[in-house]
């Protein structure tokens, strides 16, 4: 359950040995993609503990949407126009949505689990 | 809570996106990090330009009260040598008045001495023979000693609207009078200023003054506080002096 977690956590100590960075004007655009790619994660989370999970579904969302995320906010700078706020808004969303999701089923499994338990135990 | 092979292969492959994901956040991360820390340094070079900026300031400043004070310094010489320069000037005025150069009026006396031409004209008619001409008429020599006499209670003096000044000069060409080479015709206008009763006094008592009124010559005198002189036309030479040096 807690493996991406650890995945995570795995990538950001790779990250950070790396200490890689890229040019300063194309920051916002990366903030941008890691909020996709956040969402798109915790998406992929919620539909494991939904039994629903779909690998090319997520793998294609994850790099769609992390790409996508950034040329918006691309085109946005190219129009004088901040969409980037809109996408912000939009994973924000959406990450809070999910998260809110997996609570929901994390403590539902939970509660089903400690009722399976005190069933078997009346028996 | 124990899990299906294929959700296990699931949370392997979301764990997979996840090390991709956090990659990418400390990427991110690191980028800002980079940015703030150029952001500092850009601060820190502003700041020291500003500092540098500000001790050219203070050395600008010091430079502008040094010039300051140096202008006040030449203000104020310049105010003593003006001084000097309107008493020099003053000087100068009166070094004219004493050459001639300026007009002058004031108190003094008007002379007017003319040739005796009754009287000649008389003599001639009654003694032929012993008639001269030159007895009745006013020569240079007259006009000359006359203004000797005048000279040293005179300020200035004038012969027929003619500045007479210290290198002036009254000489008979024939039957002509010249003063600094102008011709005079009688009647002749000589203007004195100065003390009018010590000038009356050294007229009166002058040998010439005798000898033309023993003449008959014609002499009108007469006090006037407004007399006026011109100024002298000639010009002062000195071919043969130079200035002596003080050494």
């Amino acid at each position: 359950m807690w493996l991406p977690l650890l995945g995570l956590i795995v990538g950001m100590l790779i990250g950070s040995a790396l200490t890689l960075s890229i040019p300063i004007y194309l920051a916002s655009y990366l903030a941008i993609a890691v909020l996709a790619g956040l969402d798109s994660l915790l998406g992929g989370w919620r539909a494991i503990l939904e039994k629903k999970f779909d690998g090319p579904i997520l793998m294609s969302g994850f790099f769609v949407n992390v790409i996508l995320a950034a040329a918006l906010a691309y085109l946005g700078d190219l129009l004088g126009v901040d969409l980037y706020l809109a996408a912000v808004v939009a994973f924000g969303f959406r990450i809070f949505n999910n998260i809110g999701a997996i609570r929901h089923v994390i403590i539902e499994q939970r509660r089903s689990a400690r009722q399976q338990a005190a069933r078997r135990d009346g028996e | 809570m124990r899990h299906s092979k294929l959700e296990q292969k699931n949370l392997l492959f979301l764990s997979l996106l996840a090390v991709v994901l956090g990659f990418l956040v400390m990427l991110s991360i690191n980028t800002n990090q980079a940015a703030n820390a150029n952001a500092e340094n850009t601060n820190a070079e502003l700041i020291a330009y500003i500092e540098e900026n500000e001790l050219r300031i203070a050395e600008l400043e010091t430079e502008i009260r040094n010039t300051r004070d140096a202008i006040a310094a030449l203000q104020s010489e310049q105010v003593e040598e003006r001084t000097l320069l309107a008493a020099k000037n003053e000087q100068l005025e009166r070094l004219n008045d004493y050459a001639g150069y300026t007009e002058l009026s004031g108190e003094g006396l008007i002379i007017v001495i003319d040739d005796n031409s009754v009287g000649a004209e008389l003599a001639q008619k009654n003694n032929p023979t012993t008639y001269n001409a030159e007895h009745y008429l006013v020569h240079d020599k007259d006009l000359l000693y006359l203004i000797r006499a005048l000279a040293g209670h005179a300020e200035a003096i004038a012969v027929n609207n003619i500045r007479f000044a210290n290198s002036a000069s009254i000489r008979c060409v024939g039957t002509v009078i010249m003063v600094n080479s102008s011709r005079l015709a009688p009647p002749y206008e000589l203007r004195v200023i100065g003390d009018a009763a010590a000038l009356q006094q050294a007229l009166e008592g002058s040998a010439r003054y005798a000898a033309l009124v023993y003449r008959q010559i014609p002499i009108k005198v007469s006090v006037s506080s407004e007399v006026e002189v011109p100024a002298y036309n000639g010009v002062y030479s000195t071919l043969y002096s130079t200035i002596a040096s003080n050494n």
